[in-house]
């Protein structure tokens, strides 16, 4: 009974043994941080150009709430290659953003515009919410109204992404107002907290 | 009969083992940090892979493997890269490519398998290599913190 336990022992020992040449060290690690997350945004003519909307009303219908739509200068609809290869119809403003970082799905991007301020001409002014848009391409953005907040919510979209609408904006008509040249700007702002 | 299954046992578990690793206990760094980038910055991003694209490099990391009991024996030497890591979500989201700066041979290796990167004569009980890393990721997959851990097999041939 002893012999037989001895023996036991001494094979669990040469298993012991035999395990400990595949169990070697492990000296190495590589630990990988987190790259930073990015963003982009084009609104626009690229190249830091900044678009303009031109809108026409005629007197005749001044007020009337007959829409007035807004036309662009050049390239405010053009293409964002290879994704959206196509220039947006004519006088339309192209919306492209774009959100990435590590893990898939787990953060999320928002587009919001700063509609607060208004269009002036001298002492007078025209708030934004009398402006609007048509989406005549992509489905992120619906066409709406400004309105007239500072953080009104465009879209919203999880990383990583990339997403592009044609937005033609056009005047709601509403009010009669002074005559004038009134300008403004609207801020757009996407953000990936 | 105790005796036999016991045998069996040990030769089961030394066959499922693809060679013995190689203590690397030596290596100058225990540990080394580094941060991942986004692989591709141009606006041309296609697919999800490219969209998701990311590399972490680490240059000249340093080995020192213990080979001590192979000397002059004809051996073919691994690098392994383990199925799984912390921060790892998916073995998919991880390819690592390596140079080298002395004997052993560049390659590249998926999670979960080894690539050859020395065949030949044992000649030093200690061999130091550096290797200039470039860890491929796919961010749908990938944690902040993961933790890789290259290591060595060897196989001695007869």
């Amino acid at each position: 009974m002893t012999d037989s336990r001895s023996r036991f022992t001494l094979r669990l020992m040469a298993a012991a043994a035999l395990l400990g040449l595949t169990a070697s060290a492990h000296a190495v690690t590589v630990v990988i941080g987190g790259g930073a997350a990015e963003i982009a945004l084009r609104v626009g003519a690229t190249a830091g150009t900044i678009s303009t909307v031109t809108f026409a009303p005629a007197a005749a219908t001044a007020g009337t709430g007959a829409l007035v739509l807004g036309t662009t200068n050049a390239a405010a609809g053009s293409a964002q290659a290879p994704n959206f290869g196509t220039a947006c119809a004519a006088n339309n403003v192209r919306i492209w953003a774009r959100a990435r970082a590590p893990v898939a799905a787990t953060r999320t991007a928002t587009l919001q515009v700063n509609s607060s301020g208004n269009l002036t001409s001298g002492g007078n002014s025209i708030p934004f919410t009398d402006f609007g848009w048509v989406t005549s391409a992509g489905t992120e953005i619906a066409s709406a109204n400004f309105s007239g907040s500072a953080t009104q919510t465009l879209m919203t979209f999880q990383n990583s992404n990339e997403v592009s609408v044609c937005l033609r904006f056009q005047f709601l008509n509403t009010t009669i107002y002074p005559s004038g040249a009134y300008t403004g700007q609207l801020t757009f702002n996407l953000a990936m907290p | 009969m105790r005796a036999l299954a016991f045998l069996l046992i040990i030769v089961a578990s030394q066959g499922a083992l693809s060679g013995e690793k190689l203590d690397d206990a030596g290596s100058p760094r225990s540990r080394v940090d580094t941060t991942v980038r986004w692989l591709h910055t141009n606006e041309g991003l296609t697919t999800p892979e490219l969209i998701n694209a990311m590399v972490a490099t680490v240059p000249n990391l340093e080995f020192r493997l213990d080979t001590s009991r192979y000397v002059g024996k004809k051996a073919r030497i691994y690098l392994v890269v383990p199925d799984f890591m912390p921060g790892l979500r998916s073995p998919s989201g991880l390819r690592v490519e390596w140079k080298t700066r002395g004997a052993f041979l560049a390659g590249s290796a998926l999670p979960g398998t080894r690539a050859l990167v020395y065949d030949g004569t044992i000649k030093l009980p200690s061999m130091h290599e550096a290797l200039d890393l470039s860890i491929y990721l796919d961010a749908r997959y990938f944690e902040r913190g993961l933790r890789f851990e290259p290591r060595f097999e060897i196989d001695v041939l007869p």
